[in-house]
Formats: structure tokens, C-alpha cells, sequence
């Protein structure tokens, strides 16, 4: 048993999740941005062709096309990246579990639907067969032969599969694939609705990696409302920088989309900060004994990793950086100069990538300083 | 439920020995190592001259309404009707140790396989092995004592029915179970120095107590 005699109190020592399910909560909440981020960059895209009071609300230009490459290829990268981040997840979740092969026999299996982790497996098959069909429908068709974009990867390796392979001809996996996704694709307004759908199960997910952990009240760390909101936010930040990071590597840094997208993702780490801020203020005016060993661990044995890694590196430095870039962006003709143009996609990217070390950090800390709750025996 | 079994234990009398511990190890073929169905720990309290040390033994509480149960994707943890004691099919889990979070006590245990053991109060032998077992007897209708119970060479722990332990227990105990706020199966005994509050309250200290 993992209970530590000490002064006053007896410990309960609690090491049972650490890197893989951080890892796994972290690519949960990754997924699930990511998602909205591509919903929210179609629905830009399809404002430019509307050209309705909504498309002028948020200016929506039809002319810009590099802001609608750019807002198709954020698409494109947030539903992959949706789909990837969920599988990469689910297979790191089964590695942490002592009977990984039975746990996949779960619509069997999971019957007590009480527990979070029975409501998030069934949220995390519903959002995959979205992620996976919205992937299909944007990553395949007869219309993408031959088209561009470097979130086309999977496109490309499948042609390059049909190419090599002995039994190759005219109509291989790719043919195939574009061919179903051209029968499946549901009209306009059906998507739309789908997207809607599958919106609200991006939020459910990223919440319910937060639900998971604060349904354990013995850690006073997980509280709500704090960490499903910080969570929330972390979220859906890390996936609008996922996705944006992709549309970074594909060439649209410079492109209006990006620029808007980064703003919203300063805007949302703010808020984030707020509520991590409120998270460490009600701890500290707890008198609850875990409350105090979550701070000391977070300000002591995990300082470099929470001070350092989420809170300067992962939440700050970003939003100074994208706040730099935005002023050299709009502000100046730095960008009209290949060596500025450089600079400033290398920034973007930068700062993407910083947010999303921050957000597995943010994970990692929150399961490793609440390894150690007090189990009172009073008065012994 | 029939009858709620549960533990009793008085600090006063236990000499922190381990030999509860051992037993358990031994009566259920736990491997050598961290895994531990009851531990004897020691706190301490003030400072020297005023320096108070008590050993604690303790294991799961077969609590009323069991956290683990309620957290357990597959229903491997069962309270069970018949007598109130907390089993684990092992046959059931998925190593995903939700439960080792929610126990508010530490009992939940892993093996080398990953899969969650604890006591069973001697139900059966072997990790997940209490599962499925008839309804506990008493040793006075012919089952068999706890290990922990049957070992301990103080007196300090007890094995059965709540209703049958309460009788045999001081008042002070007895109120103190009644008025705890944890659902905790445990009846423990005050200890001189204890200011009224006991194992039975087991609740998230406050610090400044
Ligand atoms: S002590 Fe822990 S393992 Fe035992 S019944 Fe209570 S919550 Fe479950
Ligand atoms: S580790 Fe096993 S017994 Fe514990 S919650 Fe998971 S499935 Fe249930």
C-alpha cells in the first residue's frame, strides 16, 4: 500500500498515472481543438463564398486567396489532426492499462456508465468516427487529383502505396477513398449540421479529460469548476496551435487566417492564465493539507516544469511573441522582405510549438503534484 | 444489506509489530515487494518532550458507499449485498487504476500484471480471489477469521458484522462511528491522547489541527 507514515497525518502516496496518461489527456484536449479550429476555418472559407451579413461581420473577403488557401488547409490539418491526436491517445491509454486487449472489448465490457472514464470512452468513439469521416470528406475526392497543399500528406503517400504496389493500376486506394468519399460527402447544409454535431463532441471531449480527474474529490488539486475550464481552455488552445502549426508548414503563415487564429489563441491562453491563476489562489486559501502539498509541489519539486514550462514557456512567451509578431505583421513592411518573412513564420511556428510543450506540461504537472493526499487518522 | 461486516482497531493496543501485515502477505501469496493489502504505519505528533509516536494498521474499509465501486469502468469492484465486503474480479479489470485515484485510503493495490488486488477479508485466497465467495461467516458459525485478526498478538484488531463489533467496543468508539462523516467501514478506539476524533472520522485533515 502506498500510505507513508509522517507527522500529524498519514500519506497516501498515489503514482498511478503519469506520462502516458498525460499524454493521453493532452492529445484528448489536442484532438479536440484541433476539430473546432477546422470546423471554424470552414466556416471562414464558406463565409467568403456567401458573401452574407455574417461574412461581412467578419470580414470575410472574397478576394483574399491566399486567406483562402490557408483557411482550407487549416481545415484540412485540424480534422487530421483531430483524427491522429485521438488515435495516438487512445493507443497511449491502453499502454498504460495492466489489461490493454480486454479493455478493448469495452462496449462489452464498460458497464457502469456512472464512471467518467465508461462516458469519455463512448465520447471518444463518437468524436473519432466524426474526425475520421470529416478527414475523409476533406482529404479525398476526385476534385483534390492533382491539388496542392502540404495537409494533402496522406493523399500523397496513399498515391505513392498505389504507385509501388505490384498489383497497381488505374484505380487504386486512392481512387477508392475519393471515390466513397465523393458518395458520402452530405450536401451543404447536412455538413454543416454534422460540423455542429461534432462541435459540441470536441468540447465534451476535452472537458471529459477534466471530468476524469476531478471526479476524484480525494485530490483537492482537480477541483471544479477550475480544471475542466483550464482544461477547456488549454484544449482549445493547443488545437487551434496544432492546426496552425500545420498550416504554418504548408506556407500560410503570412495569410489573414493564421494572424486571426494566433489572436484567438493569445486571447483564450489569457483567459486559460485566469483561471490557473483563481485554480492556485483557491488552493492556497485552502486549508485542506493536499491543497498545500499540490502547491509545494508545483512551486517546489515541479517548479522548473510548472513556473518555468507552463506558465512562462507555455502560456506567456507565446502570447508576448504573438503579440511581437502581430505588431511587425500589420504594423510594418517587415514581411515584404524574404528575410522578414522568414522570421516572422519561424515566429509563428515558434510560438505554436511552445503552446503546445505548455499544454502537455500543464498535464503532466496537474497528475504529478497531486500524487500525494493526506489520509487523515485524527487524533491518532 | 444483511450485515456489514467491517474492522475494529485500537491504536492503544497495537505494538506496531507488522505482524498483521505479514500474515496478510503470507494467507493470500502476495509477492515480496510494495504490494500490501494492510500496512502498519507510524505518526507522529508534536515535538520532543511532547514527542508521541502511534502505530496505525490499515487496510481497506470496505466502505459504505465504496468510491472505488463508483469509478470502475467494467463493475470489476462489487460491495457486495450479502455482507458488505469490497471484492475486485480480477477476471473484470483492466489495470486502469481509476480506483487506486478515488480510494480515499490507499488500498487499492497493483501487481506485476497491472490488475487491482486488496483485501477481501479473507474471502478467498489470492489477489481477485474474493469474488464470487459465499456470504462471510463469522468464526463463531464456522468461517474463518480474518488473517490480520487471527495473527494479531495485541488484541487490536477485530473482523465482523458492524452491529456484532459495536457491542464489544467503548462508547466513546461507538459514538465516534455513528457521527463519522466518512463512509469508511472501520471502528476504532480513542486513544488517551486523542482529543475525541479518531479513524472513524477519517476525513482530508485540515492543516492547523
Ligand atoms: S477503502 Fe478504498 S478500496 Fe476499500 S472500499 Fe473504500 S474506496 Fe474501495
Ligand atoms: S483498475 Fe480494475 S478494479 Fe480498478 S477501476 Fe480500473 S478496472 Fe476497476
Amino acid at each position: 500500500m502506498s500510505v507513508t507514515g509522517s507527522a500529524g497525518a498519514l500519506w497516501l502516496d498515489s503514482p498511478h498515472w503519469a506520462e502516458f496518461i498525460a499524454t493521453y489527456l493532452f492529445l484528448g484536449g489536442v484532438s479536440g481543438g484541433a476539430y473546432l479550429t477546422s470546423t471554424w476555418a470552414s466556416l471562414m472559407k464558406h463565409l467568403m463564398d456567401e458573401q452574407n451579413w455574417l461574412s461581412r461581420l467578419l470580414l470575410a473577403r472574397s478576394d483574399d486567396r491566399a486567406h483562402r488557401c490557408a483557411c482550407a488547409e487549416t481545415a484540412r490539418w485540424g480534422s487530421l489532426i483531430g483524427v491522429l491526436g485521438i488515435a495516438v491517445g487512445g493507443v497511449a491509454l491502453l499502454m498504460h492499462l495492466g489489461a490493454p486487449l480486454r479493455a478493448l472489448t469495452f462496449p462489452v465490457l464498460f458497464t457502469n456508465f456512472g464512471s467518467w472514464l465508461v462516458i469519455g470512452t463512448w465520447v471518444i468513439v463518437l468524436f473519432a468516427v466524426w474526425a475520421v469521416l470529416e478527414t475523409l470528406w476533406l482529404h479525398f475526392g476526385a476534385e483534390l487529383q492533382g491539388a496542392s497543399g502540404m495537409s494533402l500528406f496522406p493523399r500523397k503517400i496513399l498515391s505513392w502505396f498505389d504507385g509501388v504496389m505490384p498489383w497497381r493500376t488505374d484505380r487504386g486506394i486512392t481512387w477508392l477513398i475519393d471515390t466513397i468519399a465523393d458518395a458520402t460527402r452530405p450536401p451543404s447544409r447536412l455538413w454543416g449540421g454534422l460540423r455542429i454535431i461534432g462541435g459540441v463532441l470536441s468540447i465534451t471531449l476535452i472537458v471529459y479529460t477534466a471530468m476524469l480527474l476531478s471526479d476524484v474529490t480525494v485530490v483537492q488539486f482537480w477541483t471544479r469548476p477550475y480544471l475542466p475550464f483550464i482544461f477547456l481552455m488549454s484544449g482549445v488552445s493547443t488545437g487551434i496551435s496544432a492546426a496552425l502549426l500545420g498550416t504554418v508548414l504548408s506556407g500560410g503563415a503570412l495569410t489573414r487566417a493564421n494572424h486571426r487564429f494566433c489572436l484567438t489563441d493569445d486571447a483564450i491562453i489569457v483567459v486559460e492564465l485566469v483561471g490557473i491563476g483563481l485554480l492556485l489562489s483557491f488552493l492556497s486559501s485552502s486549508p485542506n493539507m493536499g491543497a498545500q502539498a499540490s502547491l509545494t509541489a508545483l512551486f517546489d519539486t515541479y517548479q522548473l516544469l510548472f513556473v518555468g514550462g507552463v506558465l512562462a514557456f507555455g502560456t506567456i512567451i507565446p502570447v508576448i511573441l504573438s503579440l511581437t509578431i502581430t505588431v511587425l505583421h500589420e504594423f510594418t513592411h517587415f514581411e515584404e522582405n524574404p528575410m522578414g518573412a522568414r522570421l516572422l513564420t519561424g515566429g509563428y511556428a515558434t510560438k505554436y510549438v511552445l503552446v503546445l510543450i505548455g499544454g502537455f506540461l500543464l498535464r503532466y504537472v496537474v497528475l504529478m503534484a497531486a500524487v500525494k493526499s493526506p489520509l487523515a487518522v485524527q487524533g491518532v | 444489506m444483511a450485515q456489514e461486516w467491517g474492522f475494529y482497531f485500537d491504536p492503544e493496543k497495537c505494538i506496531g509489530c507488522s505482524a498483521c501485515q505479514v500474515a496478510c502477505k503470507n494467507r493470500h501469496g502476495v509477492d515480496p515487494g510494495p504490494v500490501d493489502w494492510r500496512r502498519v504505519e507510524t505518526v507522529s505528533q508534536g515535538e520532543f518532550p511532547d514527542y508521541e509516536e502511534t502505530t496505525v494498521s490499515i487496510s481497506c474499509m470496505h466502505c459504505a458507499d465504496a468510491p472505488c465501486e463508483n469509478v470502475c469502468p467494467t463493475g470489476a469492484i462489487n460491495k457486495r449485498d450479502s455482507d458488505g465486503i469490497v471484492t475486485v474480479d480480477q477476471d473484470k479489470c483492466i489495470g486502469c487504476k481509476y480506483c487506486g485515484w478515488a480510494c480515499p485510503f490507499g488500498a487499492p493495490q497493483y501487481g506485476d500484471d497491472g490488475l487491482m488486488q486488496k483485501c477481501n477479508l479473507c474471502l478467498g485466497e489470492g489477489p481477485g480471489s474474493g469474488s464470487g465467495q459465499p456470504t462471510k461467516k463469522t468464526a463463531d458459525n464456522g468461517g474463518t477469521k480474518p488473517a490480520c485478526v487471527d495473527t494479531c498478538v495485541g488484541g487490536a484488531l477485530e473482523a465482523g458484522p458492524i452491529s456484532d463489533l459495536l457491542d464489544g467496543v467503548s462508547q466513546a468508539a461507538a459514538e465516534r462511528f455513528g457521527q463519522g462523516s466518512s463512509s469508511a467501514n472501520v471502528i476504532v478506539e480513542p486513544t488517551t491522547s486523542d482529543g475525541g476524533m479518531g479513524p472513524a472520522d477519517i476525513t482530508t485533515p485540515e492543516t492547523g489541527d
